[in-house]
């Protein structure tokens, strides 16, 4: 039983972190036809400017007190935001815009080009091995009725959610939001409304870019290392959840990160790691089999 | 041997290799369908190729045709599996399948499973790979003359007047799908009779998206469209070989570049010229009669610019 | 073009079409449109399926770009190279069609996009209580789903998102698509309201008869070309009219 719980719970939180990247996918889908398979290159970029501060910090940080490195911590995440932004923004100018109204193709391939173009990039700048991360926050494990967790972990969780939570207020809640719905539903009839696509775009991307810069940062923070690949196998199991999800469904998006993460880490722990990524695959099939627009959402009619 | 050097000659092999697992996918697609699973399909049948002849001594030919016949299988599966779904999320499926593949393969054991199967007989030469390129080019350009293959396209362009005109879309798209698949097995078996290792790796989506590409940077219309953009793209990361990591980054760009500036792909859909006019007198299912050409309308799988 | 351009004096010119051509690839959809609009009337654009009535709304809207040609608006200039939303600050609004609610956002919603450059809550609900009481409707269904509604339910919404802009030049694309004939008859009455509130309107239409009730003018397309244009009252007495759209 203790063994189970403790995997619930790790399953929560490296499902959060599928459903944040997963978001990103379908939000800029859904907005903008376009599959940006570059999207978990950008929170490789989070990560690695969390990286680069933490090491230009390298001898001030040791000697801090646990108050300030929280602080530290939540400098790095804004870092992490600022970079993916950015990456996100400059992405969308160069790749993504000449590529809008065209077949979905065409953006999933160029976007995979950049993809590897940064992966190789920053390989060639920083070297094809991990780079270390220190981890800034406290290492000694909380342990709440025999579940054991870092505080690293927890704060992953939390920031997930939060940023989630935040992305369905933007949505569902704001006026930009609206904007952006009405786009993903008719872009058109949006544009004739006066709603501005080109503003819409931005900041979709942006800020999806943005929550990807992140995640990117607690996912090296949690591991304290970051590597030039590091987003591909993160990038295709969000890929999944965003395919088994619906892509517009912000609910079920997270609903399905969780899911995995949970069966993830209940298949490793019971039958054997080698499974783990089976799980994701065949899970995705096997809704695909069944329901084939997804389970929540539905995949727009062809442009 | 073409070239003097023994690197280029394999940079050479492996392009030519490529390309007959890239005339499959072509074929395999040109019903609509887009797979990202073809690497995998290639991979199957390398996997039973290799076996039977590292394992059973089985004759080069024989083992080939029976690794793309398991290709074949893999490919018909896939096929009827995604025949429900929405074309754009039955290609994402076909990356599943792919994956799941992988997963399998590393937990075999019989084939070496995370280890590896290796000690495969060096068979594939360059007048093989030739000749199998060839006869892979053969099969793709009678496929596009052939009832199926005019079909496919109708299919691939419209498939509600396609349907309405009589044509059976899942049995021409399953045929299509299973047909490339057969061609890619055969483009598998010689790739690991001359790589002499097969890894689970090679089902990945990592090598079934360089496929997609170069289908797809191709032209994907023409049946030699596809070989010779896999020849191209064998080709230029060996070329721009300054740095080992810098030279990847240039490819990605370029690629990125490649696919906004031609999104239907290097080669123009109406070709000008001599090579134009020999085109319309032996190609004229490309064209319609009154010159103009057919369009499809636009969606996640055509390409039009 | 058949016969001599229409006739307005200058004060009263709304929206002037020149020469417009729009092709979809090698298709041409439009050729040669001449079209003059008056201030507060209701004009029709009558003409069968592929006709281009669609094209040309479009074009007017900025949806489709036209490869010769010219849309004046009166006060503004040419329409044609501007962006859809820019054409709605502008003041034309667009109801399209197939209605083409947005379907996953509630009535309120989709009637809250209409107003988008809007941000004062107030003007947003004044406007949106004008458009309740033109389509009471709507009202008992704000805070469902658009796309959970009747097609003559979409239709008013359409219609009245477009007001929500508060445009001066109204453009309805077949409206009356697959809607009852009452139903239709209802909406055309509101049409008229709209009028007399001094939106200008020039509507896309198939049903000729019941168009033809309301409208002022009324411009003939066939095939991409304008074949005929005339008061209503005149056009509704020719004899190919009768024929082709009144059942003879």
């Amino acid at each position: 039983m203790q063994l189970f719980i403790q995997q619930v719970v790790n399953g929560l939180i490296s499902g959060s972190s599928y459903a944040v990247v997963a978001l990103g996918y379908g939000l800029v889908f859904s907005v903008m036809r376009v599959m940006n398979m570059a999207h978990p290159d950008v929170a490789m970029l989070g990560a690695y400017s969390a990286y680069l501060v933490t090491s230009v910090l390298s001898v001030t940080i040791l000697g801090l007190p646990t108050s300030l490195l929280v602080l530290v911590f939540l400098g790095l995440l804004l870092v992490g935001g600022i970079t993916g932004a950015a990456s996100g923004l400059i992405l969308e100018r160069l790749v993504i815009r000449p590529s809008l109204g065209k077949a979905v193709l065409v953006s999933f391939i160029a976007t995979a080009g950049v993809g590897i173009a940064l992966e190789n990039g920053i390989t060639a700048i920083f070297g094809s091995l991990p780079v270390q991360v220190p981890s800034i926050l406290p290492t000694w494990a909380i342990v709440v009725a025999g579940i054991r967790f870092t505080p690293m972990e927890l704060a992953t969780l939390v920031i997930s959610l939060a940023m989630m939570v935040g992305l369905r207020y933007y949505v569902h809640g704001t006026k930009w939001g609206l904007a952006t719905r009405a786009i993903a539903d008719r872009s058109d009839v949006a544009a004739a409304c006066g709603v501005n696509t080109r503003t819409v775009s931005m900041l979709t991307m942006g800020i999806s870019s943005a929550m990807a810069g992140v995640a990117g940062v607690t996912i090296a923070l949690s591991q304290t290392q970051a590597s030039p690949f590091m987003g591909l196998a993160l990038g295709l199991k969000a890929f999944v959840c965003m395919l088994v999800g619906g892509n517009r469904h912000i609910e079920g998006i997270l609903a399905i990160g969780l899911f995995l993460g949970v069966a993830e880490a209940l298949i490793s722990g019971y039958l054997s790691t080698d499974y783990r990524d089976a799980a994701a695959f065949s899970l995705m099939l096997v809704v695909l089999l069944v329901r084939p627009n997804g389970l929540f959402g539905s995949y727009p009619t062809p442009a | 041997m073409i070239f003097i050097d023994p690197y280029w000659n394999s940079v050479a092999l492996e392009a030519l290799v490529t390309a007959v697992t890239v005339t499959g996918l072509y074929i395999s697609n040109s019903a609509g369908s887009l797979s990202v699973a073809h690497a995998a399909l290639a991979g199957i049948s390398g996997y039973i190729a290799a076996v039977l002849t590292t394992n059973f001594g089985c004759p080069f030919v024989v083992a080939v045709l029976a690794g793309a016949c398991g290709a074949a299988l893999a490919g018909a599966l896939l096929s009827l599996l995604t025949s429900r779904m929405n074309l754009l999320v039955a290609g994402l499926a076909t990356l599943a399948y792919g994956e799941t593949a992988e997963v399998i393969a590393y937990n075999i054991d019989y084939i070496g499973g995370s280890n590896s199967f290796y000690g495969i007989p060096l068979h594939t030469t360059f007048s093989i790979a030739l000749f199998s390129l060839v006869c892979a080019l053969f099969v793709a350009w009678r496929f596009d003359l052939s009832r199926l293959g005019r079909a496919a396209v109708a299919v691939r362009d419209d498939p509600v007047a396609a349907a309405a005109s009589g044509i059976r879309i899942h049995y021409v798209r399953f045929a299509s799908f299973v047909l490339g698949a057969f061609v890619a097995g055969v483009g598998g078996a010689l790739r690991v009779h001359y790589v002499l290792v097969v890894n689970p790796a090679d089902l990945g989506f990592t090598f079934s998206l360089p496929l997609v590409i170069m289908w797809v940077v191709g032209g994907s219309y023409v049946f030699w469209g596809a070989a010779l953009a896999a020849i191209a793209l064998t080709f230029i990361p060996e070329l721009l070989r300054f740095s080992t990591d810098l030279r990847f980054a240039v490819y990605g760009v370029l690629l990125a570049v490649i696919i906004l500036r031609r999104p239907a792909g290097l080669i123009p859909r109406i070709p000008m010229g001599a090579i134009g006019r020999y085109f319309r007198r032996y190609f004229p299912a490309e064209l319609k009669p009154d010159g103009a050409v057919r369009r499809a309308p636009g969606g996640p799988t055509s390409l039009k610019p | 073009m058949t016969g001599l351009p229409r006739r307005i004096k200058p004060a009263d010119a709304l929206l002037r079409v020149t020469g417009l051509e729009v092709s979809y690839g090698s298709v041409r959809a439009l050729r040669g449109i001449d079209l003059q609009l008056r201030r507060s009337e209701v004009c029709i654009v009558l003409g069968a399926n592929g006709a281009g009535k669609s094209t040309l709304i479009r074009s007017v809207m900025g949806m489709t770009k036209p490869a010769l040609g010219s849309i004046e608006l009166a006060g503004v200039g040419d329409l044609v190279g501007r962006p859809p939303h820019e054409i709605n600050a502008l003041g034309v609004a667009w109801s399209p069609e197939g209605r083409l609610v947005f379907p996953t956002l509630t009535v309120e919603e989709n009637l809250v996009v209409g107003a988008f450059p809007v941000w004062k809550k107030s003007i947003i609900r004044e406007r949106m209580d004008r458009v309740t009481a033109l389509f009471p409707r709507l009202q008992e269904r704000m805070s469902q789903a658009a796309g959970s509604l009747s097609g003559g339910e979409q239709q008013m919404l359409a219609v009245g998102r477009a007001l929500m802009s508060e445009p001066t030049v109204l453009l309805l694309d077949e409206p009356s698509l697959g809607l009852a004939p009452l139903v239709v008859s209802l909406l055309f009455d509101q049409v008229q309201a709209i009028k007399s509130a001094g939106v200008t309107i020039l509507m896309a239409e198939q049903n000729a008869r019941q168009a033809l009730r309301i409208a002022d003018y009324v411009y003939l397309l066939t095939n991409g070309e304008v074949v005929a244009h005339g008061e209503a009252a005149e056009m509704e007495q020719r004899s190919d009219v009768q024929e082709a759209y009144l059942g003879g």
